[in-house]
């Protein structure tokens, strides 16, 4: 999958090495900006007050 | 010949689905390992950043011309508390300060103890059916114990006579911190006017927060109890502990 990925991008190494970085970075930004937050709501829940 | 070439060709087929189902859980791990560095540092970071400008905000919007630097003499006595007027469901109305938790532990109420829109954006909640600042009963608030941008980890270390400081248009609320409680999250009766009792409660004002306990889990509740102590209006400007942090937040 990776392998693939880096055979088909195109440029020299350096190209390759920083749209992978970019690429990842974005990735990154757009889960702890949207997927995380929905995440955490969903799966850790901690009740803190009390009733009944 | 071809019978060869299928036999060469099956086993690379199959390492190929391994190598991608490999790389595709080595992927979906380091995104567990981002959520969790995500969940315990990133977004405390984040969300203790915006009650730190929202505490900011709030005490620049009820100040007046006084110099925030000078304090009132901690001697002089203003009498009785006036009850805090109330506020909308879910408005931002207060802030609260503990010293013994940290320089940067001022965070703001809102009056809801909604998990999703108060207390999980780093608020301390205001039980809606509790009573305010300064009206005789109780007080009754809920933090996260860690997490969501929560300074009340440090909370057991909480000593007697601690000062908790809690701030409103009208001015500055003394409690001093009187003792813990661990109860089954169904103990409402932390919540009355007595905590815990059916008496009145006199004049009497108390403050009651609940957490969770234990630490990183919500199987009970940690109480912790303060009495208010002293109170001074706002044009008397902040106890001299409270003006310290306002002069580093502006």
């Amino acid at each position: 999958m990776y392998a693939a990925l880096w055979r088909i991008l195109p440029g020299t190494l350096w190209i390759k090495i920083a749209i992978l970085t970019a690429s990842a970075a974005v990735v990154i930004t757009l889960l702890m900006m949207f997927v995380f937050p929905a995440v955490d709501a969903a799966i850790s829940v901690r009740e803190v007050t009390v009733n009944q | 010949m071809t019978g060869k070439v299928r036999q060469v060709f099956k086993p690379a087929t199959f390492s190929r689905i391994m190598g991608i189902t490999g790389e595709l859980l080595i992927t979906f791990g380091t995104i567990v390992l981002l959520f969790l560095a995500w969940q315990l540092w990133i977004n405390n970071a984040v969300v203790a950043g915006q009650q730190h400008s929202a505490t900011a905000e709030m005490s620049k919007q009820w100040s007046t011309d006084k110099d925030r630097s000078e304090s009132a003499p901690t001697t002089q006595d203003y009498g009785p508390a006036p009850a805090f007027a109330g506020a909308a469901e879910g408005a931002k109305f207060a802030t609260i300060y503990i010293p013994r938790l940290g320089a940067d532990s001022t965070r703001v109420i809102k009056n809801s103890v909604d998990l999703s829109t108060v207390l999980n954006n780093g608020y301390f909640g205001h039980y809606t059916n509790s009573q305010w600042p300064g009206q005789p009963g109780n007080f009754a608030l809920a933090v996260h114990r860690t997490n969501w941008g929560s300074p009340f980890g440090d909370a057991p270390k909480l000593q007697l006579g601690d000062k908790i400081y809690v701030e409103t248009a009208d001015g500055y609320y003394t409690y001093a911190f009187r003792n813990y409680e661990f109860v089954l999250p169904t103990a409402v009766d932390v919540l009355l006017p007595v905590p815990g009792s059916n008496a009145s409660p006199g004049d009497q004002s108390i403050l009651t927060i609940t957490t969770c306990n234990p630490l990183l889990g919500d199987a009970e509740r940690m109480i912790v109890y303060s009495v208010l102590e002293s109170w001074q209006p706002r044009d008397a400007g902040p106890p001299a502990e409270m003006a310290k942090t306002q002069k580093v937040n502006s």
